[in-house]
């Protein structure tokens, strides 16, 4: 079990250097490297906990505790891995933050800061709408899910409704299907 | 070191304590929560300062809200400021979740959780595509964006390649595209 953790910190520590634009962007690294290089959890898994991860409060990244939660088996175990694993992801890019902060970021002039962030925006809407589609993928093409998908894509698209409603509206169609099915 | 305006550093206590009230209650993103705490509630920024120190959050790697407390923690109280405000967003938010994962998992043998499991998964999903349609609003007449865009959808969502190497590739590519290379 300690390797496996310390191989979950390796990856978390990874994962924290490659999100450009938040958490949210390495979503589809996480699901590459839990589901389909490690096979820590099944597609369908993973889009579970990536719901219930969206569901509890805090900043994106806690779906990378419940990773390290799942892959270890749950379990006082699945606790400790949950921790490591997220200290790893935002442990070193607070180092490096702090020292950003202290040092060369600031200077950067606001003309280059806004250029950069062009930039980089791109990439970030590319990844999260990759997340997106990998998520509704890895559920299996179903009517529910597509009708669910599209609903909620457009609903959060134009209008302000809060996303845990939006939430509590799918889990609710959810239920119901499974009833009268 | 400088704290904005004249108002007394926060000692890490108050930093954990600043944090903590912030990631507790941000259900659904954390930015609108930790604007709301530190700039209307508890006067710790401005408006200006809040907006720069997210945008220099943004363009360092890792998450750009936690980024940010930990700069706010260092100029604040130094190292250990950063670690009790970076501590103050997850400690407690990780704990949760992970027992919600834990109560969800004693009934996921019961029809209607896994539907509404099913269900919940594809609003998320949903909602990832929605909140990218959103953060596209800014770039969706220009051309090198969606050149951008595209390529690395495509490389990420169909042909699976690895992140590092398709960011090592699209960084500087976007960065010379946006001419932030070009001297002026």
């Amino acid at each position: 079990m300690l390797s496996l953790i310390l191989q979950l910190m390796a990856v978390s520590l990874g994962l924290s250097l490659l999100s450009v634009g938040g958490a949210i962007a390495v979503i589809p690294e996480v699901y590459r490297l839990a589901v389909e290089v490690n096979g820590w959890m099944s597609p369908a898994r993973f889009a579970e906990l990536y719901a219930i991860s969206q569901f509890a409060p805090g900043p994106n990244a806690m779906v990378l505790a419940l990773m390290g939660w799942e892959a270890v088996g749950g379990g006082f175990g699945g606790w400790v891995a949950g921790l490591a694993a997220m200290g790893a992801f935002v442990g070193p890019t607070s180092v490096i933050s702090v020292l950003a902060f202290r040092s060369w970021a600031a200077r950067i002039s606001p003309a280059k800061q806004i250029l950069i962030r062009a930039a980089l925006l791109p990439l970030s809407v590319a990844l999260v709408a990759s997340s997106g589609v990998l998520i509704t993928a890895s559920l299996g093409v179903s009517p529910l899910v597509l009708v669910v998908v599209a609903a909620v894509a457009v609903a959060s698209a134009v209008t302000k409704a809060h996303p845990l409603l939006l939430m509590a509206g799918g889990a609710a169609a959810g239920a119901l299907t499974s009833l009268v099915a | 070191m400088s704290t904005p305006g004249d108002r007394a550093a926060l000692t890490p206590r108050d930093l954990f304590l600043l944090f903590l009230t912030i990631s507790v209650q941000s259900f659904g993103g954390t930015l609108p929560f930790t604007r709301r705490e530190l700039i209307e509630r508890r006067r710790i920024l401005t408006e200006a300062e809040f907006a720069e120190m997210l945008a220099l959050g943004q363009i360092l790697p890792g998450p750009n809200v936690i980024n940010m407390s930990a700069a706010l923690g260092d100029r604040n109280a130094g190292p250990r400021g950063a670690a009790a405000a970076v501590a103050g967003m997850v400690v407690v938010p990780v704990l949760i979740v992970m027992a919600l994962a834990t109560a969800v998992g004693t009934v996921t043998h019961l029809a209607a959780v896994q539907g509404a499991l099913l269900g919940m998964a594809s609003a998320a999903a949903g909602l990832l595509l929605g909140t990218a349609w959103r953060m596209g609003t800014p770039m969706r007449r220009s051309l090198p964006a969606l050149a951008v865009f595209a390529a690395v959808f495509g490389a990420v969502a169909l042909l699976r390649l690895p992140l590092a190497l398709v960011l090592a590739l699209a960084i500087p590519a976007s960065l010379a595209l946006h001419g932030v290379f070009r001297r002026r």
